[in-house]
């Protein structure tokens, strides 16, 4: 059953802590037939050992993986499901979820949190932010576990955990359910209505609408700019409890700002996506590529000057956005006159510092900051009426108050 | 070695001694030669392992055609009905898909090369990225169905793969837990 073997060299801390049963021996030498990843300087005598991650998981982890001074080499055929490195499962969830781009969901809402005309609640506002990463990890994973076959095509998404085999799919799936759940309950218990149903609104149309139309039709592209406008929203309902005109404005100017950066993101990848049979403006209309991208820039110029007008900000916010943005609309017309590896990706990198700055000074130029309403009318009304034993706090929504009535009311004595 | 001759590397002997130990420093690169070579280990295998002889399942690089990685689905003698059925499955599915991405990117390329030569024809030397947004648009358009039909079918046969892979997932767990007391 096992190779034959010439000539054993064990890696002594190997030995004591591997099942021997368990372990695949080959011994890879130089007159083996060499792959392309197998490392140029391999030893004669080195021995390649399989630990199946259910062994490295469940036991003691061999000390050469823990211990980070020793090289780890990984060989062409790894046991399927396996971390890549001693950090653990961690670092693979982040993988699954897209943890950066997920952060970048998280922020926004934050920024439409923080926006929104009413009073700060720290709990709802964790809950909040919380709630929508979850939601945005759960996404990410189910748009991962449908993906495979294409992103392995792909030279940008081949090293991702499902391609290489390090995660199962029902692993991942299973992460993604978990996570939904909890997310959703975060939002729904933990903040309110309008917000869980935004927040589950928004996985249905990544996963169910946006993820199948990559690769039927280019309206894909506005879709997920859909998808990317609506966290915002989701953290201005979660403060505020409803929606109105400032918030519109607020997702407006992300749901705009999703076609330049999304179109410089895919100018450079035309081939990968056409071979791997992506739908996307970049491949199959190229001047509406151009065109989109600098039309949207200008709206994100035109909205912000709007934005005191809806009474989000104050008026400096018009003039201190004025140099950011005619910055990017200026990158776009450079990207609209001369579409080239050159310019699409200086329009991706300056959309990433865009975004963030543009949250920032949105925040800085916030028109009223709403602090919570004077609790000490509610106390002389308590103490001055014994026999009242309820007195409804006047300000925040906060979700707790449907699960918990008695304790609220208690709590407002 | 320059090692003997370096003063103990307590805190009263580093300040003392520092212009010594700086004057014998050695660079990155000496003392990597100099150091014992540790030998790396290495995980996993250099080639596809028997599926009987191996007690997981194995995944390889990348195939150079359909840019699919291949699997090794490993059993054994108590394998049960659903796993067996699984393990079948996925073999079918890998197969498939891998087999319509090898026809699909060989397509892919010899249309490319086609279309490269056509233009060379006519007289354009080096074909700039706008010339081949032509091309491209056009494989994706002559395509189009085919792309739906995979699609439809790789979304069906996936979550089969996953449905079946939970059964199997409950049969082993609630057997693990049946076989301990």
């Amino acid at each position: 059953m096992f190779r034959r073997l010439s000539k054993l060299t064990i890696c002594d801390h190997l030995t004591t802590q591997i099942i021997p049963a368990q372990i695949n021996l080959i011994r890879c030498s130089a007159s083996a037939r060499p792959t392309d990843n197998c490392k140029s300087a391999v030893p004669l005598e080195a021995l390649s050992v399989a630990v199946p991650a259910h062994i490295l998981n469940n036991e003691q982890q061999p000390q050469a993986i823990r211990n980070p001074t020793k090289s780890l080499e990984f060989l062409p055929w790894m046991p399927s499901p396996y971390t890549s490195n001693a950090s653990g499962p961690l670092s693979q969830y982040k993988k699954l979820s897209k943890f950066r781009l997920t952060s970048l969901v998280v922020i926004t809402t934050m920024g439409g949190y923080a926006l929104a005309p009413a009073a700060f609640d720290l709990a709802t506002f964790a809950m909040c932010s919380l709630g929508t990463g979850l939601v945005s990890a759960a996404a990410n994973s189910i748009n991962q576990y449908h993906e495979v076959p294409f992103d392995s095509q792909m030279s940008r998404t081949k090293n991702r955990v499902l391609v290489t085999g390090q995660i199962t799919p029902l692993k991942a799936v299973g992460f993604a359910v978990v996570s939904a759940t909890t997310g959703l309950s975060m939002l729904y218990f933990g903040v309110n209505g309008l917000t869980a149903a935004l927040g589950a609104g928004n996985l249905f149309l990544y996963t169910s609408v946006y993820t199948p139309m990559k690769r039927m039709s280019i309206a894909n592209t506005w879709v997920g700019s859909i998808v990317g406008a609506i966290p915002p929203l989701m953290g201005w309902a979660g403060c505020a409890g409803s929606l109105d005109a400032g918030a519109m404005i607020l997702a407006g100017i992300l749901y705009a700002w999703q076609f330049p950066h999304f179109n410089a993101l895919s100018w450079n990848l035309r081939p990968d996506y056409s071979r791997a049979g992506y739908r996307m403006m970049a491949v199959t209309n190229p001047g509406l590529c151009r065109r989109t991208a600098l039309r949207y820039s200008v709206a994100i110029g035109a909205l912000s000057i709007l934005a005191p007008v809806a009474d989000v900000t104050n008026y400096w916010f018009a003039l201190e956005t004025l140099p950011l943005n005619a910055y990017f609309c200026y990158l776009a017309y450079k990207f609209h006159q001369k579409s080239d590896s050159g310019s699409s990706r200086k329009l991706f990198r300056f959309s990433l510092i865009h975004l963030p700055a543009l949250m920032l000074l949105f925040l800085a130029n916030k028109k009223h900051w709403y602090f919570k309403d004077d609790t000490e009318t509610n106390d002389e009304t308590v103490k001055s009426d014994k026999s009242l034993i309820s007195a409804l706090p006047k300000s925040t929504p906060s979700g707790l108050e449907k699960v918990l009535p008695v304790a609220v009311t208690e709590g407002s004595r | 070695m320059n090692r003997n001759s370096l003063p103990p590397r307590t805190i009263s002997s580093l300040l003392k001694h520092w212009s010594r130990r700086y004057a014998t420093e050695q660079t990155q690169a000496t003392h990597a030669q100099t150091r014992p070579k540790k030998s790396p280990v290495y995980v996993g295998l250099t080639q596809p392992p028997e599926a009987e002889s191996v007690s997981c399942d194995y995944i390889g690089p990348p195939d150079a055609k359909s840019n699919l990685r291949p699997y090794v689905r490993h059993y054994d003698e108590n394998e049960t009905e659903m796993a067996k059925k699984l393990r079948l499955l996925r073999i079918e599915v890998e197969k498939w898909n891998m087999d319509f991405w090898t026809k699909h990117n060989k397509r892919f390329y010899e249309e490319k090369d086609d279309f490269i030569r056509l233009h060379k024809l006519n007289g354009s030397e080096e074909l700039t990225a706008d010339q081949m947004s032509v091309f491209y648009k056009t494989f994706l358009d002559k395509n189009r169905r085919i792309h739906l039909m995979y699609n439809i079918s790789w979304y069906l046969k996936n979550f089969d793969m996953l449905t079946l892979a939970f059964a199997v997932h409950v049969q082993s767990t609630v057997n693990r837990f049946r076989r301990k007391p």
